[in-house]
């Protein structure tokens, strides 16, 4: 019996360690982010690894969810009689929501176990312990790259999902569903403002604070030689993924108030 | 290939993130108005449902500025709009708010009135306004409707239903009851009396016929006197009688006088017919001629009718109108000038004049008749043979003469340039004008005189027209001759339209096309 209450303390405690922790290393990267030296090397690499290297799964997962949401959205709206509003559902759809979310989701899923993995092998490996004898910081020369490239790759990566989103959309609402093109992006831009891009783009600046924050975590913190880095990866890309989608739902809020 | 760093890639792709986001930020935001752009007016509307910060405000559906701000003042909504600037709003405009579609956005149009009514200045007020029933509206009305209808069906059943209405009722149903009892009592009690009165009629009938003898005689009686009273008053009656007579006697010869004068009138009247009759007819037959004619005209028979109802009348009458009409256009944009400008010409210490006629059928066409002293005008080789001391040298001159020469030219404008050419002094060439600052300014290049032995003659020039008749001119004469005849001008002139050439010309006759 005893046991059972044990095992919720348990969880308990390390829930809160968890997250005394994460944001520990916010706060010690936050600070070491004003720190000179600058590695701005480091830092493109990171860039280049979370923000170029991603674009291609962005840009197909983004046309293929307008061309799906034009599909759907005419399914529904035509019994209506409303398929001019296709054009605004995908465009607000994509720039509201599944822009920002499916970005940083399947950012996640590549860079973020990357991510994980790399740090948690230099951890069992023993490297980050030899940073730290060749008196390197190891949260300034690993992880503050890493979040700086996911907080500034994130938003760049939804802009051009959104983009491919919309022009995937229109792409099948002109012709496959045969609406008037005029039409499409005339609704479109009576509906959509340009602050919803920019809500978007709030969002997605936060998603990437998370992943990479997540990944860092649990990479640095690595335990258990070759499977404690498997499930690093794992854990990290199922941590960052439900607090993407949670932190998604209040960031809404907030944003609809 | 070229090898990238990660620099580079990062750079491009940060770049092509930031076009995308520009462009989708510039096509959805269309016209942004910047905090200071435009001016600021307001309109109180008694509603200002649905009208958001930020809505549009159009003129015929055209967005003309944004709703700043929404207050409230007096219970009205006093909705502040911000209006671009090129944008004037009258004071007779009529502000109404709408509705995109049947769910779409609300948004403020203005509908303007006259072109002529003063415009409303910054902080100004819209004081007209029309509310249209919209769909809240129309619900209200209808939910108005319906608490009338339900006050009057409760006062209804105020009034009948409950227990004092329901004994309201049964009261009236119970005095109904009783009137109706009481009429049938009425009538079954007088029943006898009816009885009676029918017994009377019959007493009295039979009473009358019991007694028609005696009326019978009381009758006769009666007529007996009268016959009495006629006998004794006979004589009286005839005289009467005489006298109807004797007066009916005088009527008749009355009547026989009329007679006679009837029958003297009755000719003259008859005249008097005939004649009216005669007019009649005459009217009538040129009533019919008249529509014979007009009938013959609507044919086509005749020369009017001909005329009238040949179409080709009509085409030609068309067509000389036109004609005058071109004449005349023609005529009006005939313009002839008439100058004279002079040239000094430095290599040659002469100056080289020109009398020029110039003939403007058209603004965009010319002719130019020149006449022109040159000094230059004719070059010979002379070539002089002396012989001294058994030496004979040969010397060879160039000589120039002055010589008269003329010019006609035909020229035509495109745009800017003119292109001419003809005889330029006395021999083929072309010319180039082009006109700058309004005509203001004419740079010139001409070629002329080609000639295998020399180079043609190349002419450039600058005109400044420095007001309407006079002008001022510089250049270069001769720019590529063999000859020595280079030379630096500069000269100045007059023209002037010239009206009596211009009629001189016009009058002549002038084929239309």
């Amino acid at each position: 019996m005893s046991g059972f209450f044990e095992y919720i303390g348990e969880m308990a405690e390390n829930a809160i360690r968890v997250t005394g922790e994460i944001f520990l290393m916010l706060y010690q990267s936050v600070v070491w982010m004003f720190v000179p030296p600058f590695k701005l090397r480091n830092l493109f690499k990171q860039m280049e690894f979370v923000g170029v290297k991603s674009m291609f799964v962005v840009l197909l997962t983004g046309s293929f969810t307008g061309m799906v949401l034009a599909l759907q959205s005419y399914n529904a709206l035509k019994r209506f009689g409303a398929e001019s509003l296709v054009g605004p559902t995908v465009a607000l759809s994509m720039a509201r929501e599944l822009g920002p979310v499916l970005t940083g989701l399947m950012v996640t899923g590549r860079a973020g176990s990357a991510m994980a993995t790399e740090l948690g092998t230099m951890r069992v490996t023993e490297q980050i312990d030899a940073l730290y004898t060749m008196a390197v910081n190891p949260i300034k020369y690993l992880v503050v790259p890493r979040i700086i490239a996911g907080i500034l790759m994130l938003p760049v990566l939804t802009v051009i999902a959104d983009f491919i989103g919309v022009a995937g959309g229109y792409f099948i609402s002109v012709h496959v569903l045969n609406i008037n093109p005029g039409v499409y992006i005339g609704r479109t831009i009576d509906f959509v403002k340009v602050e919803d891009i920019f809500d978007g783009l709030i969002k997605s600046f936060f998603f990437g604070l998370i992943l990479s924050l997540v990944a860092c975590y649990q990479g640095f913190y690595t335990k258990g030689g070759a499977e404690g880095v498997g499930r690093a990866a794992t854990k990290s890309v199922v941590m960052a993924s439900v607090l993407i989608l949670i932190a998604d739902y209040f960031l809404t809020s907030m944003m609809l108030k | 290939m070229l090898k990238l760093t990660p620099e580079a890639k990062v750079g491009m792709f940060v770049l092509l993130g930031v076009i995308i986001l520009v462009y989708m930020s510039l096509r959805i935001g269309g016209i942004q108005f910047g905090k200071g752009e435009g001016y600021e007016i307001f309109v109180k509307l008694p509603s200002a449902a649905g009208l958001d910060k930020d809505a549009s405000v159009r003129i015929a559906g055209v967005e003309v500025g944004r709703v700043k701000d929404i207050l409230l003042e007096d219970n009205k909504a006093k909705v502040i709009i911000r209006v671009h600037p090129d944008v004037k709003v009258g004071t007779d405009f009529v502000a109404v708010l709408k509705t995109k579609g049947l769910l779409g956005e609300r948004y403020l149009e203005l509908i303007p009135g006259s072109p002529n009514a003063s415009m409303i200045e910054h902080g100004g007020e819209i004081t007209r306004v029309t509310t249209y029933t919209d769909m809240d509206r129309l619900v209200g009305q209808l939910s108005e409707i319906a608490t009338d209808i339900k006050a009057v069906s409760s006062s209804v059943s105020s009034v009948l239903g409950g227990g004092e209405g329901e004994a309201v009722l049964r009261r009236i149903v119970t005095n109904i009851e009783e009137v109706t009892t009481n009429l049938n009592t009425v009538i079954s009690s007088n029943d006898e009396k009816f009885g009676r009165m029918l017994t009377n009629f019959e007493e009295f009938s039979k009473l009358l016929k019991d007694k028609s003898p005696e009326i019978a005689d009381g009758m006769k009686n009666i007529a007996d006197n009268l016959n009495q009273v006629i006998t004794e008053n006979r004589e009286n009656l005839k005289g009467g009688i005489s006298n109807l007579k004797s007066a009916s006697v005088k009527l008749e010869e009355t009547m026989e006088t009329l007679n006679k004068l009837a029958k003297n009138v009755e000719p003259k009247i008859d005249d008097a017919i005939t004649s009216i009759g005669g007019a009649a007819k005459k009217v009538d037959d040129t009533a019919s001629s008249i529509g014979n004619v007009a009938k013959k005209i609507d044919k086509g028979e005749g020369t009017i009718g001909k005329l009238i109802n040949d179409p080709s009348t009509h085409d030609n009458l068309n067509k000389t109108l036109t004609g005058i009409n071109t004449y005349i256009t023609k005529a009006d944009q005939f313009k002839t000038f008439l100058g004279f400008r002079s040239e000094y010409l430095f290599g040659a210490g002469d100056a080289k004049s020109y009398l020029s006629l110039r003939i403007q059928p058209k603004a965009d066409k010319y002719y130019l008749i020149e006449v022109v002293d040159d000094p230059q005008g004719r070059r010979k080789t002379k070539t002089t043979e002396t012989t001294t001391g058994g030496i004979t040298t040969t010397t060879k001159e160039v000589i120039t003469e002055d010589q008269i020469k003329f010019s006609a030219q035909i020229a035509k404008r495109f745009h800017d340039a003119t292109l001419r050419g003809g005889i330029i002094e006395s021999t083929g060439g072309f010319g180039v004008d082009y006109y700058l600052f309004n005509d203001r300014l004419k740079l010139t290049l001409e070629a002329f005189d080609f000639d295998k032995k020399r180079n043609p003659r190349v002419k450039t020039a600058a005109t400044y027209n420095i007001n309407k008749y006079f002008f001022v001119t510089g250049g270069y004469d001769d720019v590529i001759s063999k000859v020595g005849g280079e030379s630096l001008f500069i000269g100045a002139g007059f023209h002037f339209e010239d009206e009596d050439i211009k009629y001189l010309l016009t009058s002549a006759p002038i084929p239309t096309r």
